[in-house]
């Protein structure tokens, strides 16, 4: 009998048009991504994290492409799972079944079996669009790997199925009780909340554990356990069953089975009365037949005017919101989208995970943001419900025959939706207000709640109101409906990706912008306007077309509804459309103007094939020799009101070369190549000059869309001439770009650094770098950094090949209300014609770069001995101040002492607006985001951020401007990683060394993650390359940090100063790394010599672990504490590729008490991969295990301590 | 006023052919649409209230081109569809107020005394309070025609409203229904043959799409005077008697099979004369026992 209802309800499922629609959905879908990921379009943006190196069809990437689409599926499986016992209530059915001589286990089981048979088809179609993908013709051959069937089944016994039987059992339980759908949805809603904040938990790596498990998918259990994959692990090891995956699949298949068990119990097969108040109400007994009483039925008087129609339409409007607001449902969203805001808001963290202020815009952004999903979802399922409103009640034949406009029915629905999307920005509000208030931040700016979200986000759901209402009116089938819905939304989520960037086409979306409060709405301003105003006038005219094909009565075929729609068509309607269709295409023709005339419409692809032309065109420049940059005059006057700018100045050159020079090549960063976005520059002047007279050069290239310009010199400069270029440019920003607006120039706060002016000889530095898309545009491999061992290369800098030491003078001139500062001492300040200016002169050759800041300032000043400190930020950020003050007086007390005297008498920290987060150190100068430290929320348990990142900076002062290094591998360790050395020094003396763990910790992960990311191969810290982050930064932080605990701080700081003494304000040749590990090496005793070959020669990981500890009491009142210990350590190679080494390592062995702190903390030598040791200590230990603060790099750090038990 | 049908037709996509050729002139006054199953009764219904397209043909009631003027049409429309269902949560009075506004009587004083009367007359009053989803099938009706009379129509659409009602509802409804008044045109719709002869001065038989009778029952009754007759026999010998005449209708009465026939002449000596009623008629026309008459009707 189960076999029959299973069966029955397979093949009435493959019956319906729906089923076979969601199959090829899904091939379609799996196929796509496949093709994305394989590189079939323009560019592979969709590889899932996975880097560029990991293979399309290795298990981890089809691994990542079921798992993306099935997930996106859930709605499939809400519909399927929840119709199978709800299509008899809906067809009025169940007489017959529930009649029928089934029992309740047959009729539940096979429903439930039927139907997941039909949803495990519809699913498998993924993985075998997948597997059409990888054989298909577009896929890069260059990504596919060879092929495992395991790598597409595996995700379904990992991650689908169990998903299907879970969320499937759910859904079918919901529909089987309360014997409606809206509820299904709502569950699915729910299980995506519990995605999301596991999702958000695992964004920290102390919580990862607990993502692993909350998360209804097992997503996250999959991906903490794949976390730290090299990309040869992905391309080859198959999903990992870790106990955690194992106990998320347990726990939350028992959670799908308890609730099936629960439908079985509380399931009746009887008919249920469908009335407000719950189960049988008597029905009424009919007193006696009596006449029908014929009471006078008064006369009334309809009145059929516009006003009465719109009275009709408001109370319409009102009475379908808040029916809405009512049902349990909405409370349910509302109340877990608010509880989802809460918890994102007052998780609030900058991009360094350490907590910051709730400052307003943050709020919005991540409270609006979480809730964003509820938004969306609730407008999706009540667009539907409110279309179908009458005719799942049944009413629609009365209600449609009644003398109501059609206009007024549909518009009461859409105003419906529209209120019911202001409770839903109010819910936002409230809950940036709870968490500001309850953080004690007093500064609610309600003015921007109200733009914000009223206005800026309101408009634009609003808009998605209209278009929702209009995809169910027009498809007239909800489920359907609702599929084609979120359909859309995967397709505007996916379409950037694949290189339709234009807004003029994807609907319903703004351009992307940012607030500030340096700069308000600042540059996106009139883009957001325009934007909005076009979408809206798409919304009116999707409205009126809506409302035309309002289904009214019982005819639904197309033919008959395009038949009627004309009938229907009146001259209000007809003209709403046409005023709306003229004023979308001409705001179309507006924003195309702005777009693609006044700027350059430049998608990512286009970008790339330009950077591609660049060099090919130019790269045989780069053999030409060039004149070096020795002088850099700059006169800027900057508009910050117009965003524009004047940039004109005279660049001294000299041959350093030992040959003529009688070609210069200049790079003026070209308008359409990054970082200048989209500007269009105007090259007014580039003259060459002795200083005295013109030297008139004839131009051989002059390229002004890639701005590359070669000129031939009458005569050549010999090795040592020196000769002037005097140049002069305009930038002008004007309108509005599609995206990527430009954000250097702007009305407060400005932020231009050095790649405006123009740079001598071919850039490197413009090349593409991404193997995959050189090979696409015909480019030969990446042109290797040259070795460390590369004495030529010692001759140029790092990044820098165009100068060496430079002077340095810039004039500036701003708006009266502004500071504008550059690199230098302040020379003079006048004001003319309106406006401000600034003279600044350095006193002596620095490393090249300018920087210019110009914005409304407040300044805190100091002294530091004779140096004076300032710090330039903006009047609402003083949060940060006190911090900052402290860290640049202890960094430069921590780096004259230690290393060299400071070289500047000047120290400046510079608020810039938020667009960019970072902070840079340029000479006595530094530019810092706003959103890196001026908002950070100092508590003792977080990692101080203003203080750390400000001692970095400061440190650069030395590591950077005091020594630079050569333009060979390794050039940032002896800049990044000795910055970080000497923040982490710093904070040290500063901070308790809980923190230290923390920050530590906390570096071990970016470290791991990055390398699982690396694009084209990990090197060892010496021989870093300047793009790979995770290694200068965060591994150099661990082994700069360890190199300091074996040999000691003072021991490293001897030889950092020697270091220093031997390449200070040196030219070339310039040091490299070698030179660093030379002087690191003599001060280290020769038992840990061995440390340069694991840290800085070689990739090298360590598995350590304690494996049990006990302790026995010693007749002397002690303890001691048997331990046993693992040390397993690896070294890999570039790709990801490991092999074990025999250890001979010092490791620490620690011991603690309950309290935390450590009884006993020791370095032992260990040989081979286990040891065991005794250690005595005075008080009763709690844990003990093997490098208890985890300064070797140990891919599970977690597992390095163990609870002591008594013997 | 009146309304005037003609040649209205309407084919569904599955090629059912619902309405052919339909030509009818309805006077103020009730008036009943009789037939079976499927005749396509509820298609034309739904016609005249607005609610589907036909192919062709045109329908005008007074100066209303009901086809076109369709706002027009609905100003003055009271209708009762054969199916629907009602929101089970409302209370009936609530709904009946809200029906009330959507037929445009803005008033709220003017509407809560129409909505009061309407549900004593319709005897919901007692019941006024109570959800929706809680009513019996006859209440529900009777909810039907409180909310088809509201706002005082003019034309007024019921179809198939006795359909499930006990004995005594129907009754009740009848009453309800005569109540209303001869001052507007009432079409009903049914297959029971009583809810015409009881109720309606006025009527037409459609069967398969087409109209096969129309005008006074009475007067079309007595068009079959001497042409039906009644013979009692062993319901065994059915299947025969049905080759050798023209059977109109057969019941079951004490066990044996009372048949009644169409013929000219009286068969035979065994048969009785029979005064022919309306249920005769219908089932002789719609059986086709009746040479298909003009059934010009004015």
């Amino acid at each position: 009998m189960l076999g029959t209802i299973a069966g029955f309800e397979l093949r009435q499922r493959f019956r319906r048009i729906s089923t076979y629609v969601y199959f090829v959905v899904m091939l379609v879908l799996g196929f796509l991504f496949v093709l994305l990921s394989g590189g079939a379009f323009s560019s592979a943006t969709m590889d899932f994290g996975t880097g560029g190196r990991v293979l399309t069809n290795s298990p981890y990437a089809l691994f990542a492409i079921i798992v993306y689409v099935s997930t996106f599926a859930l709605v499939i499986t809400a519909a399927l799972a929840g119709q199978s016992t709800y299509q008899d209530i809906d067809s009025n059915s169940t007489p017959f079944f529930y009649t029928a001589p089934i029992t309740k286990f047959d009729y539940l089981a096979g429903r439930f079996i039927g139907s997941l048979a039909v949803q495990v088809v519809i699913f498998f179609a993924i993985g075998l669009g997948a597997w059409m993908g990888t054989h298909s013709p577009w896929v890069d051959p260059a990504r596919i790997g060879p092929e495992h069937l395991f790598s597409y089944i595996g995700p379904y016994l990992y991650f689908v199925l169990p998903n299907l039987l879970i969320t499937g059992a759910v859904f079918f339980a919901v529909s089987a009780l309360t014997r409606t759908m809206l509820p299904v949805y709502i569950s699915a809603v729910v299980f995506l909340i519990g995605y999301l904040v596991a999702n958000l938990l695992a964004g920290d790596v102390t919580n990862s554990v607990t993502a692993s498990l909350i998360d209804p998918f097992g997503a996250n259990a999959i991906d903490y356990a794949e976390r730290y994959w090299t990309p040869f692990q992905r391309n080859t090891q198959m999903v990992p069953f870790t106990n955690l995956v194992v106990m998320n699949r347990i726990a939350w298949l028992a959670v799908g089975i308890v609730v099936f068990l629960f439908t079985y119990s509380r399931f009746k097969m009887a008919h249920v009365v469908t009335s407000g108040k719950r189960e049988q109400q008597q029905i009424p007994v009919e007193e006696a037949a009596s006449q029908a009483q014929m009471a006078i039925v008064p006369v009334a008087h309809p009145a059929f005017s516009f006003r009465s129609s719109l009275a009709l339409l408001f109370s319409l409007a009102w009475l379908q919101f808040s029916e809405v607001l009512k049902s349990i449902f909405f409370g349910v969203i509302a109340i877990a989208g608010y509880s989802l805001a809460l918890i994102v808001c007052f998780n609030l963290t900058n991009p360094f995970t350490t907590p910051v202020y709730p400052v307003t815009y943050r709020m919005i952004e991540l409270g609006g943001g979480a809730f964003g999903i509820f938004a969306l979802a609730i407008i999706t399922l009540y667009a539907g419900e409110l279309v179908w409103r009458e005719r799942d009640a049944g009413v629609n034949q009365i209600v449609d025959a009644m003398p109501t406009q059609r206009w007024v029915f549909f518009s009461s629905k859409l105003a419906a939706l529209m209120l019911v999307q202001v409770v839903l920005e109010l819910i936002v509000m409230a809950a940036g207000l709870t968490t500001q208030i309850s953080l004690g931040y007093h500064h609610l700016e309600l003015g921007l709640y109200f733009r914000e979200l009223f206005v800026n986000r309101l408009l634009i759901y609003w808009v998605l109101c209209v278009f929702t209402l209009a995809v169910h009116a027009m498809v007239n089938n909800k489920y359907l409906g609702h599929f084609v819905v979120v359909l859309y939304y995967l397709a505007v989520f996916v379409l950037p990706g694949m290189g339709w960037e234009n807004l003029l086409y994807r609907f319903g979306q703004l351009p992307s912008f940012q607030y500030s409060d340096m700069n308000g709405y600042g540059p996106f301003v009139s883009s957001l306007l325009w934007v909005h105003l076009y979408w809206g006038m798409a919304a009116i005219m999707l409205a009126v077309l809506t409302n035309l094909f309002w289904v009214r009565g019982t005819d639904i075929g197309w033919k008959q509804r395009r038949s009627l729609a004309w009938q229907r068509l009146s001259s209000p309607s007809g003209l709403a459309f046409s005023i709306s269709l003229l004023l979308f295409i001409a705001v179309g023709g507006w924003i195309y103007y702005n777009t693609h005339v006044l700027n350059n419409y430049v998608t990512a692809n286009q970008l790339a094939a330009q950077r591609a032309e660049y060099e090919k065109n130019y790269r045989k420049y780069s053999q030409v020799p060039q004149p070096k940059i020795t002088d850099e005059i700059l006169q800027v006057d900057l508009f910050p009101e117009e965003r524009r700018m004047n940039l004109a100045g005279t660049l001294w050159l000299e041959n350093k070369t030992s040959q003529n020079v009688d070609q210069i090549a200049l790079t003026i960063w070209p308008q359409e190549l990054q970082p200048i976005r989209r500007a269009k520059i105007e090259v007014d002047r580039l003259d060459f000059s002795t200083g005295q007279a013109p030297v008139l050069a004839t131009p051989i290239v002059k390229d002004d869309r890639l701005g590359f310009y070669v000129f031939r010199l009458p005569a050549a400069l010999p090795p040592h001439g020196r000769m002037a270029l005097e140049f002069a440019l305009k930038y002008a920003f004007r309108g509005f770009a599609n995206n990527n607006e430009q954000i250097d120039l702007v009305r407060n706060g400005t932020f231009v650094n050095d790649l405006f002016t123009p740079v001598v000889g071919y850039q490197p530095s413009i090349d593409l770098e991404d193997q995959g898309v050189r090979h696409k545009y015909g480019l030969p491999p990446m042109k290797q950094i040259p070795k460390l061992e590369d004495v030529a290369a010692r001759q140029e800098l790092y990044d820098l090949p165009y100068a060496d030491w430079i002077n340095s003078e810039t004039t500036l001139s701003t708006s009266l209300d502004q500071t504008a500062i550059a690199p230098g001492y302040l020379q003079n300040e006048w004001v003319q014609n309106g406006r401000r200016y600034f003279h600044y002169k350095m006193d002596s050759p620095m490393m090249p770069g300018v920087s210019i800041n110009s914005a409304r300032y407040q300044v805190l000043r100091d002294r530091w001995n004779n140096v004076s400190l300032e710090i330039y930020y903006d009047p609402q950020h003083t949060y940060d101040l006190e911090r900052m003050r402290q860290s640049m007086k202890a960094t430069l007390d921590y780096c004259t002492e230690n290393f060299s005297p400071f070289q500047f008498h000047q120290l400046r920290i510079i608020e810039f607006p938020r667009y960019q987060t970072f902070a840079e150190s340029f000479p006595n100068t530094i530019p810092f985001s706003e959103s890196m430290g001026f908002i950070t929320r100092v508590n003792p348990k977080s990692i101080d951020l203003p203080f750390f990142v400000t001692a970095h900076e400061i440190a650069h002062q030395w590591w950077g401007h005091q020594v630079m290094t050569a333009n060979t591998e390794g050039a940032t360790l002896p800049v990044e990683s000795l910055a970080e050395y000497t923040a982490l020094m710093v904070m040290k003396h500063q901070l308790l060394p809980a923190a230290i763990k923390t920050f530590l910790r906390r570096e071990l992960d970016r470290y791991l993650f990055g390398r699982s990311q690396e694009r084209t191969e990990e090197r060892p810290l010496m021989r870093v390359t300047f793009n790979q982050a995770y290694i200068h930064y965060s591994k150099g932080a661990m082994v700069m940090y360890a190199l300091q605990d074996y040999i000691g701080e003072d021991k490293v700081n001897q030889a950092l100063a020697a270091y220093v003494k031997d390449f200070q304000f040196k030219g070339p040749p310039y040091p490299t790394a070698l030179d660093l590990i030379d002087h690191l090496r003599k001060v280290t005793p020769p038992e840990f010599q061995y440390l340069y070959e694991d840290l800085f020669e070689n990739i090298t990981l360590y598995e350590n672990r304690a494996k049990s500890a006990t302790y026995t009491r010693l007749a002397d009142g002690r303890y001691q504490v048997n331990l046993a210990v693992e040390l397993k350590k690896f070294r890999a190679d570039g790709r990801g590729e490991e092999h074990q080494i025999p250890a001979h390592d010092w490791v620490d062995i620690g011991v603690t008490d309950a309290d935390d702190h450590y009884l006993y903390l020791q370095k032992h030598k260990i040989d081979g991969e286990s040891a065991d040791i005794q250690v005595i200590v005075d008080k009763e230990p709690h844990e003990a295990g093997i490098d208890p603060l985890n300064k070797l790099i140990d891919r599970k750090p977690d597992n390095n301590l163990v609870k002591v038990t008594k013997k | 006023m009146e309304l005037r049908i003609e040649n209205l037709s309407k084919q569904y996509r599955n090629g059912a052919k619902a309405l052919q050729d339909v030509s009818l002139t309805i006077p103020l006054g009730m008036f009943g649409l009789l037939g079976p199953n499927g005749a396509g009764k509820s298609t034309l219904m739904r016609t005249l209230a607005t609610l589907q397209e036909p192919d062709g043909g045109s329908a005008v009631l007074g100066q209303i081109d009901i086809l076109k003027q369709k706002d027009e049409v609905r100003k003055i429309l009271g209708y009762l569809p054969q199916e629907f269902g009602l929101f089970p949560k409302v209370t009936a009075e609530s709904l009946l107020t809200h029906f009330g506004a959507l037929k445009g009587i803005g008033n709220p004083k003017e509407r809560r005394e129409l909505v009061h009367a309407l549900l004593q007359q319709t005897n919901l009053w007692e019941h006024r309070n109570k959800p929706l989803g809680s009513f019996s099938g006859g209440m529900k009706q009777r909810f039907g025609i409180a909310q088809a009379l509201l706002g005082k129509p003019r034309l007024m659409i019921v179809d198939e409203p006795t359909a499930g009602l006990d004995p005594e509802e129907r009754s009740r409804f009848h009453n309800l229904l005569s109540a209303i008044g001869a001052n507007i045109i009432i079409i009903l719709s049914t297959h029971i043959v009583s809810d015409v002869s009881d109720l309606c001065s006025r009527m037409a038989i459609i069967h398969q799409g087409r109209v096969v009778a129309a005008g006074e029952p009475m007067t079309l009754v007595r068009e079959l005077d001497g042409l039906v007759w009644r013979k009692s026999i062993e319901p065994a010998e059915l299947a025969a008697f049905r080759a050798g005449h023209q059977v109109i209708s057969t019941r079951l009465f004490g066990g044996r099979t009372i048949v009644h026939v169409f013929s000219p002449q009286r068969p035979d000596g065994a048969f009785e004369p029979v005064t022919p009623d309306l249920e005769d008629l219908y089932f002789a026309t719609i059986k086709g026992a009746t040479s298909p008459r003009s059934v010009e009707v004015n």
